[in-house]
C-alpha cells in the first residue's frame, strides 16, 4: 500500500481533472507570485522576505539594530541562514541584554556592505563570535533608554530597570517606543561598548528557553525565499556547459546550430574569466530555464585542454598523498610544544603505526548551485544568491567584472543547505560574467544536479599516518602524525594560512585535530599540501 | 494552450508541452514553494498533488496535467494551517527548509489515504523525500502528531 502512493508520473491524474476543476471554482485563491523587488536585505519571517519598515525616526544604539517609534526592535544579521536558525539565536542574545519584549523583535539578514566587516558563516562560529558583540549592543540600547527615562523623570539612571520592553523607575513606566519617539541621540565609542556593564547570566530571561525560530513558519508554507527563487524583471535563463576539467580548458569553438531549433533559445556565450575562478565555461542563454536546459544539450563545444587533470584518478591522488608523507622534509610542522619525536621513538619499548584515509566527498546540498546577476541602475552589479562567505567571493567578482569594490553587492537569500559548499562562491562568477556579456541584463543560472556534483569543490581525499611510541609500561611517550590532502585555504585564501614552527604555511582546517591538546609526551604534527589534488579540482 | 487548475485558480499557458510541471509552477505560475532538487524524481523536493495524488513535478510534463487540479504547498490549506503544517511548526521540523514543502505534501497525501500509519508505513512513504539536514526523526514524529490531529478533526467534525 505504501509503495503504491505514487502514481506512475505519466498517468498523473488527468482523469480526476474535471472533478478537480469543479471543486476549484469555489476554492480559496492561490497566491500568485510576482517578481520580487530588489530588497536591501531579507527577513525570513515575512512571507515576501521584506524587512519590517520603521515607524518614525529610528534610534540605532550601534550598527547592529534599531528601535523605532512603535518600539519595534530590528536586528541585523550578517550570518547566512542555512538551517541553524542563526538569526533567531543572535537576536535572542541582543534582545535579552536589551530587555526587549521578544514579540517586538524582527531579524534582518543584510546584504554585503563594508560596514559589517568580515561576512562568513561556517565553522560553528556564528553564535559564540556574535555573543559579546550583540550583548554589548543590547547593553548600549538598554543604557540609552534608561538614561533617557532618567532625564525625563528626574531620577538616577541606576534606579531604572529595562525588562520585557518596559522601562521602569520611580513609580513610572515607559515603552521603548515612547522613549525613542522623544528622540535619543546617545552614541557609544568602541571602547565604551567594550566596557558596558552586562546583565549577570542569572538575570537573562530569553536565552536557554525553547521557542519557535523566526524562520520556521515560512519553511512550512512554501514562502521561504532561497537563492533559487530570486527573480528580477526581464531576466534571461542560463544553463552552463562545464568544461571537461576544472582547470586548464579553453573553449576553441562552439557549434549551436542544433540548439537553434529550441523555442526560446537565444545564444551560447563563451565566458572568459579574468579572475581564473571558473575557466572554460559556456553559458547557454534562453527565455526560460527549460529552454536553456534543452538547448544546452544540443550545443557542442570544443576545448583546448592543457595539463593532465582529466587523467587523474582518486588512486593517483592517494598515491601522491602517500608519496609526500614519505618525504620527511615535506610540510609544515605545527606548534605542539616539543616536536623532537625521533629520539623518543628510538628508545621506545614498542611502537604503533597506521594509515587512515578518507575518500572524495561531495557536499550535495539539496538546493543546487544557482545565482542571478545583473547591473542595476546605479551601475552596481547585484549578485543574488545564497552564500556563506561573501567577503571571500566579492574580490573574485570584482576581478572578474573589472570593477572596484563599491561596484559589486551580494544580496542575501536563504540557503537550501550550505555544508561548506557555499563557502566557495565560485558559482556566482560565471553568472556575473554572462550578465556582463549581455550588457548587464539579469541572468539567472540554476545548475542541474549532475552539474552541481561535477562543479563541487569536493572534500579532498586525505591520508593520515599516525605513529605512537610507548614505554615499557605501555604508556604513550611520543606521537607523530602526518596528514596530507588538497588544501581549500591555500586555493581560496592563501593569506589566511598561518605558519608552522618551521616557517612553512599550512591550512589549519586540513590538519585540525592533529595538533590536539592531549598529553602524549613529544608530539609532532606535520601538514602537507597535495599539489596534484589542488591542480585537479578545487578542494572545499 | 495548456489549461489546468492550480490551488483553485484556472491557468492557461502557451508553453512547450514537454516542459516539466515543476518549472511551469515556479517560473510561469510564479509559485516558488515547490523546489528543484534533482530533476529525476529521486529527492522529492518537487512533490505536489495532482488530482490529490503526490506527484514528482520535475518528471511530469505539463501536457500530462491538462485539465487536472494541482495543489502546491501554497494551496495546501488556507493560511498554512493544515494539520501537517501545524505539527511541523510545533516540532520545529525544518532546518534549512529546502526539502520541507515536498515532505509536507507527501505527508499530507499519505494521511489522507492512511489515517493511522505505523512507523513502518511512515518510513516506507517518506523515504522518497530526502533531507540533507537529516530532519527525519522530527519528520516521523510530526507525521504521527498530525495523524492524531487529523483523526480528532474527523471524529469531531
Amino acid at each position: 500500500m505504501a509503495n503504491g502512493i505514487f502514481p506512475p508520473h505519466k498517468a498523473a491524474a488527468p482523469g480526476l481533472g474535471r472533478r478537480g476543476f469543479l471543486v476549484s471554482m469555489c476554492a480559496t485563491g492561490a497566491v500568485f507570485g510576482f517578481p520580487r523587488k530588489s530588497l536591501a536585505s531579507m527577513n525570513p519571517a515575512a512571507p515576501n522576505g521584506s524587512p519590517i519598515e520603521a515607524v518614525g525616526a529610528v534610534y540605532e544604539p550601534t550598527i547592529w539594530y534599531w528601535i523605532d517609534n512603535a518600539g519595534k526592535v530590528n536586528v541585523y544579521i550578517i550570518r547566512a541562514e542555512m538551517g541553524q536558525h542563526v538569526g533567531t539565536s543572535i537576536a535572542r542574545i541582543l534582545a535579552d541584554e536589551l530587555g526587549a519584549n521578544w514579540e517586538d523583535v524582527s531579524i534582518d539578514h543584510v546584504d554585503t556592505n563594508p560596514k559589517w566587516g568580515l561576512m562568513v558563516t561556517g565553522g560553528s562560529w556564528s553564535v559564540w563570535q556574535s555573543w559579546p558583540i550583540y550583548r554589548q549592543a543590547g547593553a548600549a540600547g538598554r543604557i540609552a533608554l534608561a538614561e533617557k527615562a532618567a532625564k525625563l523623570w528626574g531620577i538616577n539612571p541606576a534606579k531604572i530597570t529595562v525588562e520585557n520592553g518596559i522601562v521602569s523607575g520611580g513609580g513610572k513606566t515607559a515603552s521603548f517606543g515612547d522613549l525613542v519617539s522623544g528622540g535619543i541621540t546617545r552614541s557609544f565609542t568602541a571602547d565604551e561598548l567594550k566596557n558596558l556593564p552586562l546583565r549577570p547570566h542569572s538575570d537573562l530571561k530569553l536565552l536557554g528557553k525553547t521557542l519557535q525560530a523566526l524562520d520556521i513558519r515560512n519553511k512550512t508554507t512554501g514562502q521561504a525565499i532561497y537563492g533559487i527563487d530570486a527573480k528580477i524583471e526581464g531576466m534571461v535563463h542560463a544553463a552552463p556547459i562545464l568544461p571537461p576539467t576544472r582547470y586548464g580548458c579553453t573553449v576553441t569553438a562552439i557549434d549551436d546550430s542544433a540548439a537553434k531549433a529550441v523555442k526560446g533559445y537565444q545564444q551560447a556565450l563563451r565566458i572568459d574569466d579574468p579572475s581564473g575562478i571558473a575557466p572554460g565555461w559556456v553559458m547557454v542563454i534562453a527565455d526560460s530555464h527549460w529552454a536553456a536546459q534543452k538547448a544546452a544539450k544540443l550545443v557542442t563545444v570544443n576545448y583546448n585542454i592543457t595539463g593532465n587533470a582529466q587523467q587523474i584518478s582518486e588512486a593517483d591522488i592517494q598515491a601522491e598523498n602517500k608519496r609526500i608523507i614519505d618525504d620527511p622534509k615535506a610540510g609544515a610542522i605545527l606548534d605542539t610544544g616539543n616536536t623532537d619525536v625521533d629520539p623518543v621513538f628510538a628508545k621506545a619499548a614498542s611502537t604503533f603505526e597506521a594509515e587512515y584515509t578518507t575518500q572524495t566527498v561531495l557536499h550535495f546540498q539539496l538546493e543546487p548551485l544557482n545565482a542571478l546577476a545583473f547591473q542595476n541602475q546605479d551601475g552596481v552589479w547585484e549578485i543574488h544568491t545564497g552564500n556563506q562567505w561573501q567577503s571571500l567571493c566579492l574580490p573574485w567578482l570584482q576581478t572578474a567584472l573589472g570593477v572596484g569594490e563599491d561596484k559589486v553587492i551580494m544580496r542575501t537569500y536563504l540557503l537550501g543547505g550550505g555544508f561548506g559548499r557555499r563557502l566557495n562562491g565560485d558559482y556566482a562568477v560565471p553568472v556575473a560574467l554572462a550578465s556582463k556579456a549581455l550588457g548587464g541584463k539579469p541572468v539567472k543560472m540554476i545548475m542541474t544536479r549532475p552539474d552541481d556534483a561535477y562543479f563541487d569543490s569536493v572534500r579532498p581525499p586525505t591520508m593520515s599516518r599516525l605513529k605512537m611510541a610507548f614505554d615499557a609500561n605501555k604508556q604513550v611517550i611520543a606521537m607523530d602524525t602526518a596528514v596530507a590532502s588538497g588544501w581549500p585555504t591555500k586555493v581560496m585564501l592563501p593569506a589566511f594560512m598561518p605558519k608552522g614552527v618551521n616557517g612553512k604555511p599550512y591550512d589549519p582546517f586540513s590538519s585540525d585535530g592533529a595538533d590536539h591538546w592531549y598529553d602524549v609526551g613529544a608530539q609532532r604534527a606535520r601538514a602537507i599540501s597535495n599539489e596534484l589534488a589542488e591542480a585537479t579540482f578545487r578542494p572545499g | 494552450m495548456i489549461e489546468f487548475t492550480i490551488n483553485g485558480n484556472k491557468v492557461s499557458l502557451d508553453i512547450a508541452p514537454d516542459t516539466p510541471l515543476l518549472w511551469v509552477i515556479r517560473d510561469d505560475v510564479g509559485l516558488t514553494g515547490t523546489k528543484f532538487g534533482c530533476g529525476v524524481g529521486l529527492c522529492g523536493a518537487c512533490t505536489v498533488h495532482v488530482g490529490g495524488s503526490p506527484t514528482r513535478s520535475c518528471l511530469t510534463s505539463v501536457k500530462d496535467v491538462a485539465g487536472a487540479e494541482i495543489t502546491t504547498i501554497e494551496g495546501l490549506a488556507p493560511d498554512g494551517e493544515h494539520p501537517v503544517q501545524v505539527a511541523w511548526r510545533d516540532l520545529q521540523v525544518p532546518q534549512c527548509g529546502y526539502c520541507q514543502s515536498g515532505q509536507i505534501m507527501t505527508a499530507a497525501a499519505m494521511l489522507k489515504d492512511m489515517p493511522n500509519p505505523s512507523d513502518e508505513d511512515i518510513d516506507a512513504v517518506m523515504t522518497g523525500n530526502l533531507c540533507r539536514c537529516m530532519t527525519y526523526n522530527r519528520i516521523r514524529a510530526a507525521v504521527r502528531q498530525a495523524a492524531v490531529a487529523m483523526r480528532e478533526n474527523t471524529a469531531n467534525g
